[in-house]
């Protein structure tokens, strides 16, 4: 099937089988290799992507479904080597140990930051990151770095 | 963890999407949101010959005011609910239930009509439209019939949809000014489905109450509501009242809850539910 969609700005054309996942496109077509794949069943949030400004699970669409849509994935964060904010917050807090699951945490948080709505207390981070598992931190190091961003 | 091989059709309206479901009812499934059917595709546990995706019926999402209702596109998004300034002034009950559902995640892509017409016994949704009594248009290519909330959740996962039917439109009365709303729910990670829910209202038109998660629908507790109702009653009577209303009630089980702990937090958070919007 035909698919035409944008991602981190790049025009995008191509042929897809109905039922290859959004994170297998992103991953394995276009080799957008940041974006990880955990659990393919929507729990460990690895895979967050932006679809039309708004943090999607990408295993949990197929990519036929961004047709026409806007993606942006962890690679256009920093397309020319500066880190955002965020980045350097999560950088300076150490708020990452294996990383695995940082993509989908940035990018949650990215499309937060976009619309103005980054919570402002810990328990507000904890809250909107609850759908991203991160396994090494115990997230205080997470949630020190999202708090010490300008509001 | 991928999905069998399959069709998939994007209708753009709800005419084409309709005519669609009639002439595929046996072998298609409808796709709204996704954020229950795709992980039971990625298992395998449905294998779907044809996705009918409703992604593309602009004119199913929407949230507007007509008259003394709120009507939502069954399309819509849930994290609109949150966004939209009708839902936080005509159905404030909805607005505080939403956060409970899912991530940030899923609610940017689950949609209102999706979460019914799957009609998990924990989810928010269901329990929040019959606690407001809400109604729901529901339509096929040769019809269009409304159903109360009350009566559409059959079983668990199981609603009166009929195989070539679609929910399309949610009704909800607007509520009164004077209106006090409480929602609380116990599950063991923020975003799970709850173990037990429950959503009450009271203005001066009465109060309303409903339990989620506690038996395979949600349970509209008419037996309470009428007692509270009635004009004599008295707030020290409310445990009483509450455990009339669960006497026969045969929670469900399962390893998070058993029939017994699940029985007594319903009666709990019943018990703070109406506590609140009862206080004077």
């Amino acid at each position: 099937m035909k698919l035409k969609c944008k991602i981190n700005g790049a025009a995008i054309e191509a042929n897809v089988p109905p039922r290859m996942l959004l994170s297998d496109f992103i991953r394995h077509e276009l080799r957008l290799t940041g974006t990880n794949v955990g659990c393919e069943m929507g729990v460990c949030g690895a895979c967050t992507v932006i679809v039309d400004g708004e943090p999607m699970r990408s295993c949990l669409m197929f990519a036929v479904q961004a047709d026409d849509c806007s993606i942006r994935t962890v690679e256009g964060l920093a397309p020319d080597g500066n880190l955002t904010a965020l980045q350097e917050s999560f950088s300076r807090h150490h708020a990452l140990q294996c990383g695995f699951c940082t993509p989908g945490i940035l990018m949650t948080l990215e499309a937060l930051s976009k619309k103005n709505a980054l919570p402002s207390s810990a328990e507000g981070v904890r809250e909107v990151l609850s759908g991203n598992i991160c396994r090494c931190t115990g997230y205080q190091n997470i949630v020190d770095a999202v708090l010490a961003l300008p509001r | 963890m991928k999905p069998a091989v399959f069709d998939i059709v994007r209708p753009a309206t709800l005419v084409h999407a309709l005519a669609l479901l009639g002439e595929h009812a046996q072998e298609a499934k409808v796709i709204a949101g996704g954020q229950t059917l795709v992980p039971v595709m990625n298992f395998r546990l449905a294998m779907p010959r044809l996705l009918i995706d409703l992604n593309t019926v602009g004119e199913l999402a929407g949230i507007r005011r007509d008259g003394d209702v709120l009507r939502i596109g069954a399309m819509t998004r849930q994290c609109e609910l949150l966004r939209d300034p009708l839902v936080a002034a005509h159905a404030p009950l909805l607005a505080r239930a939403v956060p409970h559902i899912g991530h940030v995640q899923t609610r940017s892509r689950g949609t209102v009509g999706g979460s019914l017409a799957h009609a998990d016994p924990a989810a928010e949704l269901p329990l929040v439209m019959v606690a407001l009594d809400a109604s729901f248009t529901v339509r096929s290519r040769d019809s269009e019939r409304i159903l109360p909330a009350r009566g559409f959740f059959r079983d668990a996962l199981s609603t009166e949809l009929a195989d070539d039917e679609l929910l399309t439109e949610i009704a909800i009365p607007v509520a009164p000014a004077d209106v006090r709303c409480s929602f609380r729910e116990l599950a063991r990670r923020h975003g799970d489905f709850a173990m037990v829910a429950v959503a009450a209202q009271r203005s001066a038109g009465g109060v309303s109450v409903a339990v989620g998660g506690l038996e395979a629908v949600p349970r509209y507790c008419r037996k309470l509501v009428d007692a509270i109702g009635r004009g004599a009653f008295n707030r020290d009577r409310l445990p009483e009242l509450i455990r009339a209303e669960l006497h026969d009630c045969v929670a469900l089980a399962d390893l998070q809850a058993s029939t017994e702990y699940r029985r007594h937090l319903a009666g709990v958070l019943m018990q703070d539910c109406l506590g609140e919007v009862l206080a004077s």
